[in-house]
């Protein structure tokens, strides 16, 4: 890829990573909803993945939409059930409740890696705004860093800082393996497997799906993969699979 | 770049756009820390929110509260970011109201749930009549000029003979009882007897009830099931303070006797919050409780000891603090404030004085034949006695004689009591090893100052309550840390004085009261009387019928049915209750439903109340009140906050039922009916009217916002300005950062800790005539003429115990659905060897019965590891038989019920009733506390 190529790859990644994050954190609104669903917005979503199946469910919350199958307060009450309310559907989207769970059930909330994320954060300068109280290992606030950190390595490759890239880069691939690999994937097929509305199973296997790529690109266990030299035929590997 | 790249590219740009609102971070140079555990973003938010700042009264922290009302309904409660309960540290009191609103203080459970009481369906809405004989359950809707009438004037109201009204018993001169004129003027025989009454309320009935109508009983309050001798043993330690509580933020080692910080105590989110700094920070905590309770979770160590027996762990403390030097003898050798304050000390001790042997009395300068006035008391120092004032330090140990007089240091008194055991009887007595005495004592004395021995409720609700707190809070006395930082806190912020007279005040409420009336006579619950004072004593010595209670501070709540069906000292004629339920929330209550139950022996009897209680039920006529977020008071808060700390609560909303009324409100109207100085249109003078309850919470209100001292007033060029600056903000508040001065808390005690207190030594106890004793000092369980109490061990081997769960409180949060929700259906706690013995299984039906009660109470068991063995507890809230929880008539139909109001059980109707009287509770002849934790009951299965 041409520099301008892999500025534009960096960016497109950032913007998936932000959208997800945002889904997670805010919950759905009504322009939110409305933006999805246009025809605009169906049309959009849809080139982002060539699968099948993707297009099938995201065919499916537009349809959902019109036929009045899918609300807004539907999708609100789904959301809350998934990220916030403890009840039978809870996803509880913390990492150290995954990653420190034994074999008699979930590990607890504020574990080691809630404090690992949050001094990541820090060292970035990155505190929660005014009005953010959620924990730092939040499915939305990793997405959000992830984000972060592709654009930054946008910053720097406009600056022509190859190193600076490098070091962004390398960033990605650590909080990608340490952080959101092991277990946004498995909080992501849950939420494709627990929604009540095809908002919400879409977005399950949308994200799945993204990091799966993601993991075929650039973030392979036992090496790290710089952005800028991903094959084509990773990404092709990367998607429907 | 081939296509599907960057078909990609395409379409996640374009989900960028879409999703292109702010993050969750922001970069900075100081980035803000995380917060865990934050609350979630707040739903109840936008421009049709108003927002209202009042004050709890789901337990009685007084936290404040952040209404959230929408059209005229509460739809939200969170804390006050203002105030201190609610947030480490509140907000600074300039804070710009609307800018606060972006912050919620922490609310517990109980406090966001008090909206569902607020909107209970089962609210009275109208005054009510029986028609029924009293107590049948069988009630009709009147109007509010019936109700007056019929009150104010009495007549043949009920079909059974003339019943006396408010205005034929306002009699201020002839007394009840020409033989014994001590019992005072007839109107004594009207009695009020709120339950829970609050700061700028009870002031307002004070001035109704005393000083317009002019009864003696015109406030028996419910303290004394609550925790009132931990007050007057405190008081009796002091001059004058009636509470302690650890200074957490900097303290290093916190001992609490018979309290669970993270339950229950006030108020408990701050006590919770700082505690979790505390541990943060590596202090340790330790729980005396024979519960495994969520403190004790969190402690670094529990200690599960017996019932009553905190004063012997205490003197076994003090054992082996003697025994290894670990007493601040320093401290305690400075005789008056002057030595003390040259060490660096706020306080000093009555350690060094002498008391006469033969008298029990301090020793004075003309006993002494030295100089010095009768202010004076007398030191030991270089061989000779001194007047405690001219000396810096004086002799801590001495027993001789002095101009001929038998005397003591206290210390040596105390020394001598300690050493009248050894630790391991002292541990025999607590049912513990005595290397847990040791250790506790050796761990209390490695931390300086920043260690506090702090107690509540559980070891002072026993009849050896006084002694209990009065040797609980020696220890403190002992290492010299009262008003230290990290020390034991004897006054805390406190508040601005709402009633006035002090010289910012612009209102002196007790002056604003033409033809007031002075109140004479003895209290039907005889509290703050002598015995020996007495007619009856005069004429047949010891015992009185009844216990009285010289040091009942406060007031001596479960003894006022029992001695209005005794008719003891003398009759009542009316008896007007308010938000008062002491039939379910006493020990034994059941009892003492039968003591007003005949109308020849109380022949009226109001209910003032907002739902249809266990109490109320047998009243006459039922008046309907207000909910606290309906309406308006001044509270104060624990010395657990550092700085000064005036709540205010206000109504949020609009009353829910247009036809129920303030308790303000009805005082007024029968005043002004009465024609009752200090009410009306020139209530506080010329001009001044009393009409509302407003005109009263003003000046109140206008008192905190000027301030105690000149110059001090809130912002705002006018009253109505200084008024609408402190209630925009839910009261007044001094800021954070205020908390201390130097080495010490900012609001410190600053006088005398009595080791020794010479009236309680020379009171005699009304039943036995025994002088009470004057030192730190363990006594066992006693009835009410000091005999010890007897019961089958064998037929009831356990002790009860209950305590108050985290997400209820007392008798006001069972008709909560949230509450009920989260309540478990398991609620006699057992140790799992004692159930295992008696095979009862978790969530088997258990029947808990007692001597006094065979039949007993029922309810699902839960097996716990956590319970020292032969305890069997109950926690309090549960087991209603009224609230809603059954139907009554009303105008001829039965009203509908919710019989999960009714789940679960209440310990008290099985515990001792008191075996010489037969109608009340055990209770302690000193302070008043009711006894909850000195039953012996029986455990079956159902």
């Amino acid at each position: 890829m041409t520099n301008a190529e892999q500025i534009q790859w960096e960016e497109a990644r950032s913007a998936v990573y932000g959208f997800f994050s945002q889904a997670f954190i805010r919950g759905p609104s009504r322009q939110f909803l409305g933006a999805l669903i246009s025809d605009e917005g169906t049309a959009n979503l849809r080139e982002i993945f060539p699968d099948a199946a993707y297009r099938q469910e995201l065919a499916q919350v537009r349809l959902d939409a019109q036929e009045g199958r899918l609300t807004l307060e539907g999708a609100v009450l789904d959301f809350e059930a998934l990220f916030r309310v403890p009840g039978p559907r809870y996803l509880s989207p913390y990492e150290s409740v995954y990653r420190s769970q034994t074999a008699s059930g979930w590990g607890c909330l504020c574990g080691p890696e809630t404090a690992a994320v949050e001094r990541l954060y820090l060292k970035e300068g990155l505190g929660p705004n005014a009005e953010f109280s959620e924990l730092p290992d939040h499915v939305g606030v990793e997405l959000e860093f992830m984000a972060f950190l592709c654009l930054k390595a946008v910053e720097a490759m406009h600056a022509g800082d190859a190193a600076a890239a490098q070091e962004y880069h390398h960033q990605q691939y650590c909080f990608f393996m340490e952080h959101v690999g092991p277990w946004v994937r498995l909080l992501a097929e849950r939420l494709a497997s627990q929604a009540q509305t095809s908002l919400y199973r879409f977005l399950g296997n949308f994200l799945n799906l993204f990091l799966e790529m993601e993991g075929n690109l650039h973030f392979r266990p036992g090496g790290e993969q710089p952005v800028g030299r991903a094959t084509d035929a990773s990404l092709q590997q990367g998607v429907g699979q | 770049m081939d296509d599907s790249r960057r078909k990609f590219i395409q379409g996640a740009l374009a989900l960028g756009a879409l999703a292109a609102t702010a993050g969750c971070m922001g970069s900075s140079e100081k980035p803000a820390r995380w917060i865990s555990g934050g609350p979630d973003v707040d739903p109840v938010s936008g421009p049709k929110v108003k927002f209202v700042r009042t004050v709890c009264l789901g337990c009685h922290s007084a936290c404040g509260l952040q209404c959230k009302v929408v059209d005229g309904v509460l739809a939200k409660i969170d804390g006050n970011p203002y105030h201190p309960n609610n947030m480490e540290p509140h907000l600074p009191f300039k804070t710009d109201p609307k800018e606060a609103e972006k912050v919620n203080g922490t609310v517990c459970a109980k406090g966001g749930a008090t909206m569902q009481t607020l909107y209970d369906p089962f609210r009275l809405q109208h005054p009510l009549k029986r028609v029924g004989p009293r107590g049948s359950g069988q009630w009709k809707t009147i109007t509010w000029d019936q109700a007056y009438e019929e009150i104010i004037k009495g007549g043949n109201l009920f079909g059974e003979g003339h019943v006396d009204g408010l205005a034929a018993c306002r009699d201020l001169k002839t007394p009840i009882d020409p033989e014994a004129p001590e019992l005072g003027p007839k109107a004594n025989q009207v009695v009020f007897m709120p339950g829970r009454i609050e700061h700028g309320k009870k002031e307002f009935t004070d001035r109704f009830f005393r000083d317009a109508y002019g009864t003696i009983n015109f406030r028996m309050d419910h303290t004394s099931i609550c925790e009132v001798s931990h007050h007057v043993g405190l008081k009796l330690c002091t001059d004058g303070r009636s509470h302690i509580k650890p200074d957490i933020m900097s303290a290093r080692y916190i001992i609490f006797f018979g309290t669970t910080p993270y339950e229950a105590n006030f108020p408990m989110q701050a006590l919770a919050r700082k505690l979790n700094f505390f541990r943060e920070r590596g202090g340790k905590m330790v729980i005396v409780d024979p519960r495994f309770s969520n403190s004790a979770a969190k402690a670094s160590e529990w200690i599960p000891i017996l019932p009553g027996t905190d004063a012997a762990f205490a003197l076994g403390m003090m054992r082996w603090m003697m025994d290894h030097d670990r007493v601040d003898k320093r401290y305690l050798s400075f005789p008056n404030q002057k030595a003390a304050g040259a060490d660096g000390h706020l306080t000093w001790s009555d350690a060094s004085y002498l008391v006469r042997q033969d008298s029990r009395k301090l020793l004075r300068p003309a006993d002494a034949k030295i100089p010095g006035d009768d202010k004076g008391l007398v030191v030991w120092k270089d061989g000779a006695p001194h007047d405690n004032r001219t000396v810096a330090t004086a002799d801590l140990e001495y027993a001789g004689t002095v101009a001929g007089i038998p005397v003591k240091t206290v210390y040596t008194m105390l020394k001598e009591r300690v050493g009248g055991r050894t630790v391991k009887e002292y541990a025999a007595i607590c049912g513990l090893d005595p290397q847990i005495i040791e250790r506790t004592a050796a761990d209390f004395t490695s931390f300086g100052r920043q260690a506090v021995a702090d107690f509540y409720r559980g070891a002072v609700q026993h009849t050896n309550g006084t002694y209990n707190a009065r040797t609980l809070a020696t220890l403190n006395f002992l290492i010299g840390n009262v008003s230290w930082k990290g020390g034991c806190e004897a006054h805390g912020g406190s508040h601005w004085h709402e009633m006035g007279g002090k010289p910012g005040n612009p209102y002196n409420l007790a002056k604003l009261h033409p033809g007031k009336v002075k109140v004479t006579g003895v209290p039907v619950d005889r509290n703050k009387h002598n015995y020996e004072d007495s007619t009856e004593f005069k004429k047949k010595g010891y015992p009185a019928k009844r216990p009285w209670y010289p040091f009942g501070y406060d007031f001596v709540y479960q003894e006022v049915f029992p001695s209005i069906g005794a008719k003891y000292p003398y009759q009542t004629k009316i008896l007007i209750t308010y938000w008062n339920n002491v039939v379910y929330a006493a020990p034994a209550g059941t009892k003492l439903a039968a003591a007003v139950k005949d109308p020849k022996v109380l022949p009226l009897f109001i209910a003032i109340d907002a739902v249809m209680g266990e109490t109320s039920s047998l009243a006459d006529y039922i008046l309907p009140t207000r909910h606290f977020l309906e309406d308006y008071a001044t509270e104060h808060v624990a010395p657990t906050i550092l700085t000064q700390t005036s709540g205010l609560r206000v109504p949020v909303v609009e009353p829910v039922h247009k036809d129920s009324k303030l308790l303000e409100e009805i005082c007024i109207d029968l005043g002004v009916k009465m024609g009752l100085p200090g009410f009306g249109k020139d209530g506080f003078g010329p001009g001044d009217p009393l009409l509302s309850a407003w005109d009263w919470y003003k000046k109140l209100f206008a008192n905190i916002a000027y301030g105690d001292k000149e110059n001090d007033a809130v912002p705002g060029a006018t009253e109505a300005e200084k008024l609408k600056y402190i209630m925009d903000r839910g009261g007044r508040f001094e800021d954070y950062g205020k908390a201390y001065k130097g080495d010490h808390t900012n609001h410190a005690y600053k006088k005398i800790c009595l080791i020794y207190n010479e009236k309680l030594a020379t009171t005699k106890h009304s039943m036995t005539g025994e002088y009470f004793d004057g030192l730190p000092y363990y006594e066992p369980i006693r009835d009410s003429l000091g005999r010890p109490l007897v019961r089958d061990e064998n037929k009831y081997p356990f002790l009860l115990n209950t305590y108050k769960p985290s997400y209820h409180a007392q008798a006001r949060t069972a008709a909560s659905p949230w509450l009920m929700e989260i309540t478990p259906e398991e609620w006699v706690q057992i140790y799992a060897g004692d159930a295992a013995k008696l095979g009862i299984k978790n969530g088997d039906l258990v029947v808990v019965f007692s001597q006094d009660n065979p039949e007993g109470v029922k309810a699902k068991a839960l097996v716990t590891e956590g319970m020292r063995p032969g305890i069997v507890t109950i926690p309090h809230s549960l087991g209603r038989w009224e609230y809603g929880a059954k139907s009554f008539k009303l105008d001829g139909k039965d009203t509908p019920t919710r019989k999960w109001i009714g789940r679960g059980a209440s310990a008290n109707p099985v515990m001792t009733v008191d075996p010489h009287l037969k109608d009340v509770c055990m209770t302690d002849p000193i302070g008043g506390s009711a006894s909850f934790y000195d039953s012996r009951v029986g455990v079956r299965k159902a």
